[in-house]
Parts: structure tokens; sequence; C-alpha cells
């Protein structure tokens, strides 16, 4: 299809767009599925650079030639000829919340999103389908020469940096769904701080999907320089619809000498979306990096943040808590690879399941030889709250230095009947009792929250505990 | 094979027991092979092997068939040079109220390896189940080791954990038994064996 041909097609979506009342207009939807002409619409679309364009072509080959995994959960329900990969609802990012079309206004104000712009938490940067639409960022923050926006406006605005990391820390080729994703990204967070910059407070980004049958291919960069510090929180809730949908996205960080990042996300997807997540930092000498992660939504969830450690003094956390209620799996965990010497990790999961929700816990630590000095811990903790619900654990140690501290426990078990009969002896119903001991469970995570996720967190699960008794 | 008697016997390679019920049975693994062993109701097993050979790749698959079957599996492993040990266990609960006691120690030394993967499965039929598994390693020189402990639990009224851990020796310790005039070979051996020795006393009470 020539270039002029393509317009006059779009042009004409958009006025039959136009033409529905009550509907948010998109100016831009893929056609269903995916073919090499799809990618380079999208490209087109967004007016990148060939070297983008390249990249997303020689990945949209890789995701052909790449097998859909066989371990973790069920993806064979996965149609990707019926899923459309790019919708943009408004043209261009607003600078101004004032500019942000009305109706995405009103879905925000539903997701609570102008009380969380407080004073600490300046940076809301929103995301609706498939680009950001509103971002707002305080002078300070262009002072200090911290970049945050959209992946889209980064690449064209900040090209250079763009192409120097984009893809080294998660190739295309790395599995089947980063693949994907590469070929069709769009939107997602790039996050640039420069040498020595401490960013005091969190720099928020909201997501959701809105309309049926729209996948979402984020791609989040971070790139924290010598000797910064920032704190990424991201989460996203979503509508209940009917088909499954598919969401895929690569969160890429890069941690220089002496930086820290932590990256929170809580999750909580419609329960028929698949959530297929690669997500991984590269630390170098004496940085750390720290994932929390907080899994409540999805039908299906396969997600292993993971660190390489790259520099000597290296370290990487990951906390994450995962709950599965009827019909959910969620396949999470993290992986540690310890690619220097005095290295040290941290993985700390807590799983809850429910009704006929499936938890499992997969991971992977790994020294190679000469790594000497390295110390890792792994706890896995598993709560099981019906004789429905199943928990798994995959756990795995590569060792091949023997000057290293290896830990890892693991542990599947019920509610003590113990402590809610001295919580029911105290005048607390069964059910109260019961949501009292859940939430102590996964108070070591609920803690390394910002408070108001704390809150939606624990909220959250009193809502999926409602009904768990009698 | 069927054991209807308390018994103790030895098993050298691949085969198939079935422990009848209220049996107590004791088992003692010998070398490389494929170990099958169905335990009935309210019978006991007790596995108990010491590898030190250069080669030995074992695979143990314990059924607790019958409602309220107990085992344990006590293996220690030594490796030298290029030994290479390689041993899955499965721990199956199929019925009410079993039980579990996984142990593995392991030495590894010079260019040895060892890899360990152990699964605990506790079926929807086997509620007031509980399941150990623990693998503690110990890697001297250039001595590597995988560690795969799984769980799958399908049963709620259940307790099931394992705890693994790799490690190489102590410094201080070291340094203490050297400070009272113990040369660093002597030493190591001490520690090799303090680490091994519920292992050994197991083995010995059989």
């Amino acid at each position: 299809m020539s270039d002029a041909a393509t317009l006059k097609k779009f042009a004409n979506e958009e006025k039959l767009a136009r033409e529905k009342p009550d509907r948010v207009h998109y100016l831009h939807a893929a056609k269903p599925g995916l073919d090499p002409r799809t990618v380079e619409e999208i490209s087109y679309m967004k007016k990148e650079p060939q070297w983008m364009r390249d990249i997303r072509l020689r990945a949209y080959q890789t995701f052909r030639q790449k097998h859909t995994p066989t371990w973790g959960g069920d993806l064979s329900e996965i149609d990707y000829d019926r899923l459309r990969y790019y919708m943009r609802p408004t043209d261009k990012v607003a600078s101004d919340w004032k500019d942000v079309p009305s109706e995405i206004r009103q879905t925000y104000d539903r997701l609570g999103i102008p009380q969380a712009e407080q004073k600490y938490l300046t940076g809301v940067m929103a995301q609706y389908e498939s680009e950001a639409v509103y971002h707002s960022l305080q002078d300070k923050m262009e002072k200090l020469g911290v970049i945050f926006t959209d992946m889209d406006t980064g690449l064209r605005k900040y090209p250079e940096i763009v192409k120097k990391y984009f893809g080294t820390v998660v190739p295309a080729g790395d599995n089947k769904f980063a693949a994907l994703n590469t070929s069709v990204w769009s939107g997602g967070s790039f996050l640039y701080v420069p040498e020595g910059v401490h960013v005091t407070f969190p720099l928020q980004a909201y997501f959701r999907i809105n309309a049926q049958n729209v996948g979402q291919f984020e791609r989040t960069l971070i790139i924290a320089e010598p000797g910064s510090f920032v704190h990424y929180v991201e989460g996203c809730t979503a509508p209940q619809y009917v088909s499954s949908s598919l969401h895929s996205a690569v969160v890429e960080i890069i941690v220089q000498k002496g930086a820290r990042v932590r990256y929170t996300t809580v999750q909580n997807w419609a329960k028929n979306v698949y959530n297929l997540v690669t997500k991984r930092t590269f630390v170098h000498e004496e940085g750390t990096m720290e994932w929390v992660d907080g899994n409540l939504g999805s039908k299906l969830t396969m997600k292993y943040p993971s660190v390489f450690l790259l520099g000597r003094k290296a370290r990487g956390d990951v906390l994450s808590v995962a709950f599965a209620g009827d019909g959910q799996h969620q396949d999470a965990g993290g992986k540690a690879i310890h690619g220097a010497p005095e290295t040290s990790s941290t993985i700390i999961s807590k799983s809850i399941s429910k009704g006929t929700g499936r938890t499992s816990y997969r991971g992977m630590v790994k020294v190679p030889k000469g790594m000497k000095g390295c110390k890792s811990n792994v706890v896995c903790d598993a709560l099981l709250l019906d004789p429905k619900s199943r928990s798994d654990t995959y756990p795995t140690m590569d060792i091949k230095e023997s000057d290293v501290h290896i830990g890892h426990e693991a542990s599947v078990g019920k509610v003590g009947e113990e402590q809610l009969f001295y919580l029911m002896s105290r005048g607390l119903s069964e059910q109260e009792a019961m949501s009292m001991v859940v939430s102590g469970f996964i108070e070591p995570i609920a803690k390394e929250l910002p408070i108001e996720y704390a809150t939606e967190l624990n909220r959250l699960i009193e809502l999926e505990m409602e009904g768990s008794v009698g | 094979m069927k054991i209807t008697k308390d018994t103790s016997l030895e098993l050298q390679k691949s085969s198939k027991l079935e422990i009848a019920a209220g049996k107590q049975v004791t088992v003692v693994l010998k070398g490389s092979g494929n170990f099958q062993i169905s335990v009935g109701r309210r019978a006991q097993v007790q596995i108990l092997e010491m590898v030190k050979d250069p080669t030995c790749q074992q695979s143990v698959s314990i059924a607790l068939a019958g409602a309220g079957a107990h085992a344990t599996l006590t293996a220690g492993f030594l490796g030298h040079e290029q030994a290479r040990h390689e041993l899955d266990v499965i721990m199956h609960h199929q019925a009410r109220a079993t039980t579990g006691d996984i142990l593995i120690k392991g030495v590894y030394a010079d260019q040895s390896t060892g890899i360990f993967r152990g699964l605990i499965k506790i079926d929807r039929t086997a509620q007031q189940s509980n399941s150990y598994f623990a693998d503690n390693i110990l890697l001297l020189d250039e001595g590597k080791a995988t560690s795969e402990p799984t769980l799958e639990i399908e049963a709620d009224d259940v307790k099931a954990s394992h705890g693994s851990t790799t490690s190489s020796i102590d410094a201080d310790q070291l340094f203490y038994l050297r400070s009272r005039g113990i040369d660093l070979p002597t030493a190591r051996d001490m520690i090799t064996t303090g680490f091994l020795q519920p292992i050994f006393n197991r083995l010995q009470a059989v």
C-alpha cells in the first residue's frame, strides 16, 4: 500500500470512529493480525527513524521463528491473528491536564489519578491504550536533567540514548514475547537519571487496557547513571471484558556504577488478560537494583524480574507477592545471575492461592566459576486457602564456584488453626481473622510499597478474600 | 518385589519395591539405578545411602500410597577429582496423613559435580500430609553443584517445605582449628566429617 493510500485509509477510519458516540476516537487502529506490513505501518505512523524500523522488522522474523514456551502456564489459547497491535487515542502527547480528551479524563478520575498526584508524587504520566496521553513533570526535575517521558517521545527527542541502550538488556531473540514486543512496541516509559542525581519522590506511571482485544506492548527503558537514585512506580488496572487479551511488556534497566534503582509495580489486569512480561536489569559495580512486584490480576502471568550482577559488589533484590483467585495462574519468581565476584542477591516471594487459583514460583540463581564471595538467599512461602488451590515451587540453583553462600527455603501450608482460633477468641469473626492472617503474611512486601499502593494492595486482597470462609 | 515382613535389605541395581501395610523396612541403596518404592498403609520405610563412587546416577521414586505411610531418605555424597553424582528424588504423597523427610548432604572437592533434583508432590487426595526436603552442599576447591528442589502441592491442609544451602567452609572455623595447631588438610577433613556426621549416625544405626 502506498503512503498516500495508507493515509487515506486512516483518514476514513478516523472519520468512522468519530461518528460513533460515547467512544474514544481511535485515530489509528491497526487491523487485527500481525504481518510485516502491520509492523511497517506502526513504524510509519510513529515517524520513526529507519534503524528502529529495521529493528522491528528483524524482531518480527524472530517472533515467527521462536516457539511458544512449553513450560509455565497454558498459552495455547492466544490467537495472534485476532489481536490488534497498535492503537492511538489522541494525536499528540498532552502536556497539560486540560488538553487531555474528556472521556479519557473521566476514566482517570475513576482511577483516582488526580488524588495520586500529590506533593511527593509529582511525575505522573498516564497511559491510555497504547500511548501516553498525559504527562507532567515538575520544573525542578527538568533542572536536575532527569528525563521522564513516554518511550515514543524518548525515541524522537533522544534518539542517541535510545539507540545506545535499546535491546541491549533484553534482545529481541531472548524469547518469543520479547521478540513480539520489539516488533510492535508502543508507549512505555523512558527514564534517564544523570550522574549523581537523587530523585527524592517516586515517579509514577499509570496505564490501562481499555478496548476489547487490544494488546499492550509497552517498552520501558530506565538508565541510572553513576551514583544516581530513582524509584519508579508502575501500577495498572483494567476493566473487565470478554475475549482474551495479551499484555507483553519489556522493561530494560541499566544501573551504572554505584547507582540504585527501585522499580515497584502492582498489576491488577482483568481476569482474561495474558500478562507475559520480560523484565531485566544490568547492575554494574556497587550498584543496587530492587524489584518490588505485586501480581493480583490477569488470567495467566509469567513474569520473572531478573538481575544480572555485572560488577563487583553489585546487589539485586526481588520482592514479589502473588494472589491467584478462581481460574487464575500466577507463574512468577525472580532470577539472579552473579556475573561478578562479591555480588549478592535476595529473592523473597509470597503467594496466596484461593479457590481454583494456582501460584508457581519459578526462579534461578546462577554463579559461574570464578565469581568468588557471592551470596544469595531465596525464600518462598505459599498459602493455600482452599482444597482446590494449587501451589508449585521450581527454584534452580546452579553453582559452579565453591567460595559462595547460597541458601534457599520454601514452605507451603494453610492458615494455622491455632492462629484463627486465637483471633476468634478475641472476638473477630472467622472472615476478619482470615483477612488479618493473610495481611500479616504479605506484610513484609506490603511495607516496601509506597503507602497508597500498600493500602490498595490490602484493600484488593480483602476484596478477594470476601466469601472465602464458609 | 513385595515385602511382607519387617526387614532390612540392600539394593544394588534398578528395582521396584512394594512395602505391605504396617511393615517397617530399612533399605540401603548401593550405586546407580532406578529405584521405585511404594509404601502401603501405615508402613514405614527408611532409605539410606552413602555415595563415594566416581560416578553415580540415581533416580529414587517414593510413592506414599497408603494412608499414614511414612518414608525417610538420608543420603550422603562425597565427590573427589572428576566425580559426578546425579540424584533425582520424587516423594509422591498419594494418600491421607502421609509423611516424608528427605535429607541430602553432599561434599564436592577437586573438580567434582553434584546435581540434585527433589520433587515433593502432594495429590489432592493426600490431605494432612507433611513433607520436608533439605539439601546441604559443601563445595571445596573447584567443586560444582546444582540444586533443584521443587514442590507441587494440590492439597491445602498440608505442610510442605524445603531448604537448600550451598557454601564453602567458613574461614573462621578453619582459622580456629589451625590456631589450635591442626594443619590445613586435617582441619578440612574434620570439618567435612562433621558436616556428614548426621548421615554416618543414621547409617551406623542400621
